[in-house]
C-alpha cells in the first residue's frame, strides 16, 4: 500500500513539474567562417534557453573556434617571413534570471574560455526595470573578468590580468514605433607588469638604435603595454518603425581610453519582414574609425644620446589608427507549425569587412569576410 | 576624458527627453515586430561583437541587448 502511494506521488509529481515550470523553449546553433588574407575562422555555436511564465530563466551557450592561417613575424633583420598556426579556442556559459517584482528582472551568469595560451573565467551580475508606465527601461550590467595569459612555448610564462566593465543602458518609448536607446560602458583592466594588458606574449616590435656612421642596429624587443587601462563609451541607438514590417535602426559610439585611443563608430540597418513575418532580411552598414594608442610606433627608433628606449611599445594593429568599413545582409525563414514539431528557423548571412591602417606599413589594408548561417526552434 | 564625459552627458539627457505620453499595452504593437528587433539574432551578434573586438581597441556601449519595450 505504502508503496503503490508513493509510486501514485512521484507519478503526480513528474505530471505536475512540467506544467508548473511551463514557459518556451529556445534552441539555436549557428557556423560563421571568418577569412581574411592571413587568418580563417571557423566558429561553431550553439545556445539554448528556457523562460517559464513567471519570468525565471536559465541559458547557456557553447562556441568552438578553429582558427587557422599565418602570421608575420618581426625578426631581427627584416620585417618578414610568417609562422603558420592553428589553435582552437572553447568558449562556454551559463545564465540565469529571474523576475522577484512585475517589472524588474535580475540575471546572474558565467562564462568561461580556454585556447592553449589564453584563458578567462568571467562573472556578470545585473538587471533592468521598467519604470514610467513602462515607458522607460533602465538597464545594467557588472562583469568581472579573470584572465590567464600564456605562451605555449615556455610552459612556466604566466600573467594574469583583472578586468571590469559596467554597462548601462537606458530605452525609451518615444512613439509607438521608436524607441532610443542610450548606452554607457565603462571598464578597467589590471594586468601584469612583464607584458601588459592585450600585449602578445609571441610579439616583437623592431627598434632601430641609430649609429653615427650610418651603420643602425635593429633589436627585435618584446611588445610592452601599461599594466592598467580604463576605457569608457557612449552610445546612442534609435529603432523607427516606418511602417509595418519595415524599420531602421541606427547607432552612434564615441570611445575613448587611457591608452590614448579615441573612436567613433556609427552603424545603420534597414530590416523588413515579410509573409506574415516568416521571412526576415536585413541590410546592415557599419564604419569604425579609430586613432593609434600613445605608445604605438610601427617604426621605432632610438636616436643618438637619447635616453633610451621607451617603456611601452607596441606594433599590434589593434591599436594602430584604423578605418573599418562592414556592409553587411541577412536573410532568415521561419516555416509554418508541422504536426508537432515547433517551427523552424533558418537563417543565413554574409558581410564584408574592409580595414584600413594609415600607419600600419607592414598592413596597409585588409578585406575579409564573413559568411553564417543558423537553425533555430522555439518549443 | 572630457571627450568621453561630454558624450556621457548627451547621452543621459536626451533620454528624458522623449518621455511622452504613455502608451497603452495594446499600443505597443509595432514595437514588438520582428522587423523591431535589434540585434535581430543574438547568437549572430556575440560573433560580430567577437570579430570587432580581436580587430578594434575599442569596445562597450555597442548594438543595444534587446532591452525590454514594456510591451507586455
Amino acid at each position: 500500500m505504502r508503496l503503490q502511494l508513493t509510486s501514485a506521488v512521484v507519478v503526480l509529481a513528474g505530471i505536475a513539474a512540467p506544467l508548473a515550470l511551463a514557459g518556451d523553449i529556445d534552441v539555436s546553433a549557428r557556423t560563421d567562417v571568418y577569412a581574411d588574407e592571413w587568418i580563417t575562422v571557423l566558429k561553431q555555436g550553439s545556445a539554448a534557453s528556457f523562460e517559464s511564465e513567471d519570468g525565471l530563466r536559465v541559458g547557456g551557450h557553447y562556441t568552438v573556434d578553429v582558427i587557422s592561417g599565418a602570421t608575420r613575424a618581426y625578426a631581427p633583420d627584416a620585417v618578414s617571413g610568417a609562422t603558420v598556426f592553428r589553435e582552437t579556442r572553447l568558449e562556454g556559459g551559463l545564465v540565469v534570471g529571474a523576475k522577484p517584482w512585475r517589472d524588474v528582472t535580475v540575471n546572474a551568469g558565467y562564462t568561461g574560455s580556454y585556447e592553449p595560451d589564453y584563458s578567462t573565467n568571467s562573472i556578470s551580475l545585473g538587471g533592468e526595470a521598467e519604470v514610467f508606465q513602462r515607458m522607460t527601461t533602465v538597464g545594467a550590467q557588472l562583469n568581472v573578468s579573470v584572465e590567464q595569459l600564456g605562451r605555449v612555448d615556455v610552459p612556466s610564462f604566466s600573467e594574469d590580468t583583472l578586468a571590469s566593465t559596467l554597462d548601462v543602458t537606458v530605452a525609451q518609448v518615444v512613439t509607438k514605433g521608436t524607441l532610443v536607446q542610450a548606452l554607457v560602458s565603462t571598464g578597467l583592466g589590471f594586468c601584469g607588469p612583464d607584458v601588459g594588458c592585450r600585449a602578445s606574449p609571441y610579439r616583437y616590435v623592431p627598434v632601430t638604435l641609430e649609429q653615427p656612421e650610418g651603420d643602425d642596429i635593429t633589436l627585435a624587443l618584446p611588445e610592452h603595454h601599461p599594466a592598467q587601462r580604463w576605457s569608457g563609451a557612449a552610445g546612442l541607438r534609435l529603432s523607427q518603425s516606418i511602417r509595418p514590417g519595415l524599420a531602421a535602426h541606427g547607432g552612434y559610439r564615441g570611445y575613448v581610453d587611457t591608452w590614448g585611443v579615441q573612436g567613433h563608430t556609427v552603424d545603420v540597418a534597414l530590416a523588413f519582414a515579410l509573409a506574415g513575418e516568416r521571412v526576415l532580411g536585413r541590410l546592415s552598414a557599419r564604419s569604425s574609425l579609430q586613432s593609434a594608442a600613445s605608445f604605438y610606433d610601427p617604426d621605432p627608433s632610438v636616436a643618438q644620446g637619447d635616453k633610451g628606449v621607451s617603456r611601452f611599445r607596441t606594433a599590434d594593429a589593434e591599436l594602430a589608427g584604423l578605418h573599418n568599413l562592414l556592409l553587411g545582409a541577412h536573410l532568415s525563414y521561419t516555416t509554418p507549425p508541422w504536426l508537432a514539431l515547433p517551427p523552424l528557423t533558418a537563417s543565413a548571412r554574409i558581410a564584408h569587412l574592409s580595414y584600413r591602417y594609415p600607419t600600419f606599413r607592414a598592413l596597409p589594408a585588409r578585406e575579409a569576410w564573413l559568411v553564417g548561417a543558423g537553425l533555430g526552434a522555439r518549443f | 576624458m572630457k571627450a568621453f564625459a561630454s558624450l556621457l552627458l548627451l547621452a543621459l539627457l536626451t533620454s528624458p527627453l522623449f518621455a511622452c505620453a504613455p502608451l497603452k499595452a495594446w499600443e505597443r504593437g509595432r514595437l514588438q515586430e520582428a522587423a523591431m528587433r535589434d540585434p535581430p539574432n543574438e547568437l549572430e551578434a556575440a560573433c560580430d561583437t567577437h570579430v570587432h573586438r580581436t580587430r578594434e581597441a575599442m569596445s562597450g556601449a555597442a548594438a543595444g541587448g534587446g532591452v525590454s519595450c514594456g510591451c507586455n
